[in-house]
């Protein structure tokens, strides 16, 4: 059990120097970055310690996938496998639950560690044979997986802008709209292989059309229902909504650019301080928009030529 | 009409393809044959365009690319994409719409259930179900055969012949002679990356009979078998 939770060390380590940081450096830079979030969320949101709890317990339902559950009681004794299961779903929660004692909440810390616990107990495998919907079926891929894969935190956003809706909070509603705007963003994180590029009978400029088109498309879908309830509820804030949305849609043309811009490497290091920098100060897409495209054009030259 | 002049590939001081000559005609099969690591899956990528390379490929078709069908290997699948999505996604790709999606499933998949979830198999004849409805010119098959069942075999092979009676090219790789001496009209062996030896259908035999020599050889008798 020891060398499972050595290797697991051992691969985000690999993680790290792959993203270009030193280990130490990346879970300094981890600790400072939820340290930021937690606080963020606790000083501005309302029932903060709820999200913050559900966020919690959604990172664990990663590790419930049915590969990884099968491959560890392939390997391991029924004891070892509980022991492995419970341990790690507690080492996940537990940046969590130190944030909400920290923030006096200690029923809810103590409601997330026993969900833990019950939920590497019960080996909750996700029904492989059950497919998740979904209305971007017309075009795959990132918005169709993406969804799959986050579908939690969509109902989670839903979630908060009910709560905006019942106690009149339109900072939270904006804040559910943000949630959603950064979800869509993440879904163009992932590299896809050289081939699933390849394949386009498309010019490097015709591709990237296409993809942004795709993604502005369907951000603006997936966000319409957060967008309509804010502004039933909301009008008075019209004009935060549509400036949500536009920076929206502005940092996802500058997340899909980015991406190929390293083809068919994954995101760096440089490239992602360069859009963290660009999060705290907008101005700086002007010149990061026709940098990335620039590169992302010579990138997929020998790629789609 | 494809032709491959002088190819060579290779990775820093590790030369994988030397000095490739190669013509493909409309209307003909070809297979290429070698031992594992002998550069047959680095000279598809390089036809494709999906490896950079040394020579000239010239072709009717300009992008030559855009009119490839390749079929890896290994197909790679991301997790959470049903088996219909696959299919959308390389026929939009290609600008074609894929027509009844179901109707043309010759190979019974479960297009509704994630691919990730699908046997080796299964997702070679769902990588290979895409590339024929993108309705290519050129088609290379790396491996077609491998991980596939003996029925589904017997599909590829006929899909293959009536690729051929469509004049289109085909291109295949494959571990298993047979299925090359029923698909094939002409067979190259690359051995250390150079093609050692072509040969059209009534030298078969000879060149599976020179493989065998060379292959085997007296490994058998080393191993001891008692």
């Amino acid at each position: 059990m020891r060398s499972y939770f050595a290797l697991q060390c051992r691969l985000l380590n690999r993680q790290f120097i792959d993203f270009g940081l030193h280990p130490i450096l990346g879970y300094l830079l981890l600790v400072i970055l939820f340290t930021g979030f937690s606080a963020y969320l606790f000083y501005n949101v309302l029932y903060a310690a709820y999200v913050y709890g559900l966020l919690g317990l959604s990172i664990i339902s990663l590790l419930s996938e049915s590969g990884r559950v099968g491959f560890l009681k392939q390997h391991f004794n029924k004891n070892e496998f509980q022991k492995i299961r419970g341990l790690e779903n507690s080492l996940v929660v537990l940046p969590f639950i130190i944030g909400l004692v920290i923030n006096h909440q200690w029923l809810i810390a103590f409601g997330v560690l026993a969900a833990a616990l019950l939920m590497s107990l019960s080996n909750v495998e996700r029904n492989l044979n059950f497919t998740i919907p979904t209305p971007f079926y017309r075009y795959p891929f990132e918005f169709v997986t993406g969804f799959r894969k986050n579908y939690p935190v969509i109902l989670l956003a839903g979630f908060v802008l009910t709560m905006a809706v019942v106690y009149d909070n339109a900072n939270l509603g904006l804040f559910s709209l943000a949630v959603v705007l950064l979800l869509c963003l993440s879904y163009y994180m992932q590299t896809e292989t050289s081939y699933l590029v390849w394949i386009y009978a498309m010019t490097p400029f015709q591709f990237l059309l296409h993809k942004i088109t795709i993604a502005m498309m369907y951000t603006a879908l997936m966000s319409l229902p957060f967008i309509l309830v804010l502004l039933i509820f909301f009008t008075g804030h019209a004009g935060f909504i549509a400036l949500l949305l536009g920076l929206g849609l502005i940092y996802q043309l500058a997340t899909i650019l980015g991406k190929y811009a390293f083809f068919p490497a994954s995101i760096n290091l440089p490239q992602g301080i360069l859009m963290a920098v660009s999060f705290w100060f907008p101005p700086l897409l002007l010149i990061l928009i026709p940098y990335f495209y620039t590169r992302a054009i010579r990138q997929l030259k020998p790629i789609l030529a | 009409m494809i032709q491959i002049d002088s190819l060579s590939k290779a990775y820093g001081s590790h030369i994988v393809l030397r000095d490739i000559r190669l013509q493909f005609e409309k209307g003909m099969v070809y297979g290429i044959v070698g031992e594992n690591g002998s550069g047959k899956t680095t000279l598809f990528k390089c036809l494709a365009g999906l490896e950079t390379c040394h020579g000239h490929i010239k072709s009717e078709f300009n992008p030559i690319k855009n009119h490839i069908g390749f079929l890896p290997t290994d197909p790679y699948f991301f997790s959470k994409i049903t088996g219909k999505e696959y299919l959308q996604l390389l026929c939009n790709a290609r600008k074609t719409s894929g027509g009844h999606m179901d109707e043309k499933n010759v190979f019974d998949l479960p297009l509704d259930q994630y691919a990730s979830t699908y046997s080796t198999g299964m997702k070679k004849k769902l990588a290979l179900t895409a590339i024929l409805l993108q309705q290519n010119d050129i088609y290379i098959l790396d491996e077609p055969y491998n991980g596939v069942d003996i029925h589904s075999n017997m599909i590829i092979t006929e899909i293959i012949h009536s690729l051929r009676a469509l004049n289109k090219v085909v291109i295949l790789s494959s571990h298993i002679f047979s299925t090359l001496r029923d698909t094939c009209d002409q067979i190259h062996h690359l051995r250390d990356g150079q093609i050692s030896t072509s040969v059209t259908r009534e030298n078969f035999d000879s060149l599976e009979a020179e493989m065998k020599a060379y292959t085997i050889g007296n490994r058998i008798a080393k191993l001891d078998l008692k």
